[in-house]
């Protein structure tokens, strides 16, 4: 009951004109960084940071905060609509968001991913509220084996991803994999394939080569038959929102992937990416309509959408309840609260209730704000993919350009992009999957630190992992999701077919 | 006649010129190119120490992230850019990166303007760790070497090379574990007891030593600090381990006299004013308005020299 008390007093000081100020400014400037491809939330959030510490802990917090959620619901307008991923965790969208834009559903698809974004942000601000404590002191007591687990598991729910022809899409993540071990070696600092080029220290930065990957590939694509009529002549207005087919069908998808967000958001150091991978692979097991995955399936824009959203949300239980900034983002909270000597930790909700609850209020009624900004957004936004291809094409070369650029400023990834979109177009000709590629280059760093500090972590000795009994468990799980999954999705296979 | 004349008032003319060009340094916004990421710990030092930096010389800085190769990347930028007090870069690596092979130049090769703050290591246990001082930890380990799990930064990075140095410095030998990114996977595997000991900057444990979950036995810094003063340096617990994580400003060689001094004299008084301290002492670490030009020169040089013989011994040192 407290809690509830704790909430509307949190309530009241976040509608306080100058907190209610701080958080609209946050949203809005965050859906525009979030839509432009390259342009993170990172780098509007440190140019903020000086200009929050003036308004207090609370409204700083307000405002960095609402920059870092408002920019995911943006991050899939591009992905939808272009074939561009905005950032990481929209990649996934662009598979079937941007086949629902050929078909003429970009407004459905944009409605949808608007939606699933509200809810899942909600779903996971109440789990924040209610369990952030219990979590935080769950998440201490994961060590590097336990980690290691969790990844694995995410590996094989991911390999449903790899399309079609399994061998072609295992080649595609050792590939992808292989490009993300270029640069210099973050855990023992030496450098990798980089063959003298100082650019190539950095290592392959993933977006530049997702951009070229779907971006530029697409412009290929266009250039080829550019007289093919564009889908839509013209957008009226009920048809631009998703229909009541396409609304059932969005509805579970959004709830699963906002569970699955919010179980990744708590991972210390597991990017968001993570979760919109793995509720597509989750979505794609066990739908009824395998087959129209890939070919503009409401399912894989909703649940990635979704769990990207609570991801988000709940990447803030580390830094709040144990006080460990894992993304940079969550360092730039850290420093906008410690200028003003507040430290987060444990103790945090217990010696700062105002600025805890006011801050919980506040990111509810910044979702909201976000739904409203954004649904109206989807009109103006849809009217793209009613263009003709010549007026297309350079449309998406500058965003192509620009959001390479843009991620850190050389010139280097820009051609990587630009050889990302060539290698792109012709796998795609060879029948070679493009997800896999990108899934490996995600999942290729994070597996591979993983091993490596547990491998350092047990230094020599293997049996030391009986003695971890959350290990044991999570390794078991393996095979029992392998089973339910396959046995899920052949008995509703089944029954749809007999329907 | 009359030509003395004009090459008189040309003469005073260009001089005048040359003097209000002086004087109205900087007469546009500052870049300054920061070789890690945004949000990055070194990102954010930079930005508050520019913010004062800003009211100091009146114009704004424009801050650039430019990430890679352990700054390397910047600073080959640096290195191409005019020496007109226009560019300045930010690099915590600068006096090794040569050795290291990831630029073939050190910090005698720009004009150094100072290192706004100095961060010493933390060695931190588990609460529940039975030592209760350094001696008691150093001492079992000797007996029970590669059985304790030090935790600490990847191979190479400053803290992993704290941790060496300890090692050398007691002849005591661990299991260390490099974690990938900043010092957050080391507060976890503390803070969880999944690590028996770990080397890491003061900051990212700050919350989980204040729940009670973190201890710290030392700091290796030359003096206690001011957010933590009864914590007991190494040098007071009989090891002679004083070494620091730092960060330093860089301008390309060969500033203008007048443009050096002038930034130089703002660094200075920067470092000195009350809102820095304040900010160095919330993060666990120490400014010193010494550490300006000349100092700093003389800190990075004794601090390679710390640094070499640990990079040797892992081949990280190209020859």
């Amino acid at each position: 009951m407290s809690g509830l008390e704790h909430l509307l007093q949190g309530f009241q000081i976040a509608l306080d004109p100058a907190n209610l100020m701080m958080c609209l400014i946050g949203v809005i400037l965050g859906t525009m960084v979030g839509v432009l491809p390259g342009l993170g939330p990172i780098e509007a959030m440190a140019i903020m940071l000086p200009i929050s510490i003036r308004f207090g802990p609370l409204a700083g917090l307000i405002l960095l905060a609402g920059v870092w959620y408002g920019a995911q619901y943006g991050g899939s307008t591009t992905s939808i609509l272009v074939n561009i991923p905005g950032e990481a965790s929209s990649v996934i969208t662009t598979i079937d968001g941007y086949q629902m834009t050929r078909k003429g559903r970009a407004g459905a698809a944009l409605a949808v991913s608007a939606i699933g974004s509200f809810v899942a942000g909600t779903i996971g601000i109440v789990i924040l509220q209610l369990f952030a404590p219990p979590l935080a002191a769950a998440a201490l007591s994961f060590g590097p084996p336990e980690y290691l687990a969790i990844m694995l598991l995410a590996f094989v729910a991911l390999s449903t991803l790899s399309g079609d022809n399994p061998l072609k899409g295992a080649m595609m993540i050792a590939f992808g994999a292989f490009l993300s071990t270029i640069g210099i070696d973050r855990i023992a600092g030496i450098q990798r394939f980089t063959m003298g080029i100082p650019n190539m220290m950095y290592g392959i930065n993933f977006v530049p080569v997702a951009v070229g990957l779907f971006g530029i590939a697409e412009i290929i694509r266009l250039a080829l038959n550019p007289y093919v009529p564009s889908p839509m002549k013209s957008v009226r207005f009920r048809e631009l929102y998703p229909n009541r087919e396409e609304t059932r069908r969005s509805i579970m998808p959004i709830l699963r992937g906002s569970f699955i967000g919010s179980l990744f958001g708590m991972l210390p150091g597991t990017p968001a990416v993570l979760a919109s991978f793995t509720s597509y692979s989750v979505e794609k097991s066990i739908s009824p309509r395998k087959a129209e995955f890939g070919k503009g399936a409401i399912e894989g824009v909703a649940g990635p959408e979704s769990a990207n959203n609570s991801a988000v949300i709940l990447a803030l239980v580390p830094l709040l309840c144990l006080g460990i900034p894992f993304a940079p983002v969550a360092a730039l909270l850290l420093a906008g609260l410690e200028m003003h000597n507040v430290t987060p930790g444990p103790l945090f909700i217990q010696d700062n209730p105002d600025i805890f609850w006011g801050f919980i209020a506040a990111m509810y009624l910044g979702n909201f704000l976000l739904l409203i900004l954004n649904l109206p957004l989807v009109g103006l936004f849809a009217r793209v993919a009613t263009l003709r291809p010549r007026v297309l094409i350079p449309i998406i070369g500058v965003l192509c350009l620009f959001g390479s650029y843009m991620t850190r400023m050389a010139l280097f990834d820009v051609w990587v992009m630009i050889g990302a979109g060539i290698v792109g177009f012709i796998l795609t000709r060879f029948g070679f999957p493009l997800v896999p590629l990108v899934l490996g280059m995600v999942l290729g760093n994070i597996l591979e630190d993983n091993l490596r500090v547990t491998t350092q972590w047990l230094n020599g000795d293997f049996s030391l992992l009986l003695t971890r009994p959350i290990t044991l468990v999570i390794l078991a799980l393996i095979p029992v999701y392998v089973f339910f999954i396959r046995l899920a999705g052949k008995k509703v296979f089944r029954n749809g077919i007999k329907e | 006649m009359k030509k003395s004349i004009l090459v008189m008032t040309l003469t005073v003319f260009c001089f005048g010129l040359l003097l209000t060009g002086v004087e109205a340094y900087p007469e546009k916004p500052i870049k300054l190119i920061i070789g890690y990421e945004a949000g990055s710990a070194t990102d954010l030092i930079g930005r508050t120490f520019f913010k004062h930096m800003e009211k100091e010389l009146g114009q704004p800085f424009m801050i650039v992230n430019k990430p890679g190769a352990a700054s390397a990347l910047a600073l080959r930028e640096l290195l191409d850019a005019k020496a007109d007090g226009y560019t300045l870069g930010m690099s915590c690596s600068v006096n090794v990166l040569k050795i290291m092979g990831h630029l073939p130049k050190t910090h005698h090769d720009f004009d150094v303007i100072g290192i706004p703050l100095l961060t010493g290591s933390v060695l931190a246990v588990p609460s529940k760790s039975p030592f209760q001082s350094t001696k008691e930890l150093v001492e079992y380990a000797k007996g029970n070497p590669e059985k304790l799990r030090l935790s600490t930064t990847s191979k190479g990075a400053v803290f992993w090379i704290h941790a060496r140095y300890f090692e050398r410095l007691t002849g005591a030998k661990f299991n260390l574990i490099s974690n990938p990114g900043g010092s957050s996977f080391i507060a976890t595997q503390l803070g969880g007891a999944h690590a028996d000991l770990g080397f890491a900057a003061y900051r990212p444990l700050q919350g989980q030593i204040k729940a009670g979950n973190i201890r710290m036995l030392g700091v290796t810094s030359e003096k206690r600090v001011a957010a933590f003063p009864d914590l007991p340096t190494m040098k007071e617990q009989g090891y002679n381990m004083v070494v620091s994580g730092w960060a330093a400003i860089l301008a390309p060689k060969g500033l203008p006299s007048d443009i050096y001094k002038k930034l130089l004299d703002a660094h200075a008084k920067v470092v000195g004013l009350k809102a820095w301290q304040d900010f160095c002492t919330a993060t666990g670490s120490v400014g010193y308005p010494e550490y300006t030009g000349e100092g700093a020169i003389k800190f990075m040089d004794q601090d390679a020299e710390i640094q070499k013989p640990i990079l040797e011994e892992i081949g990280a040192v190209k020859k």
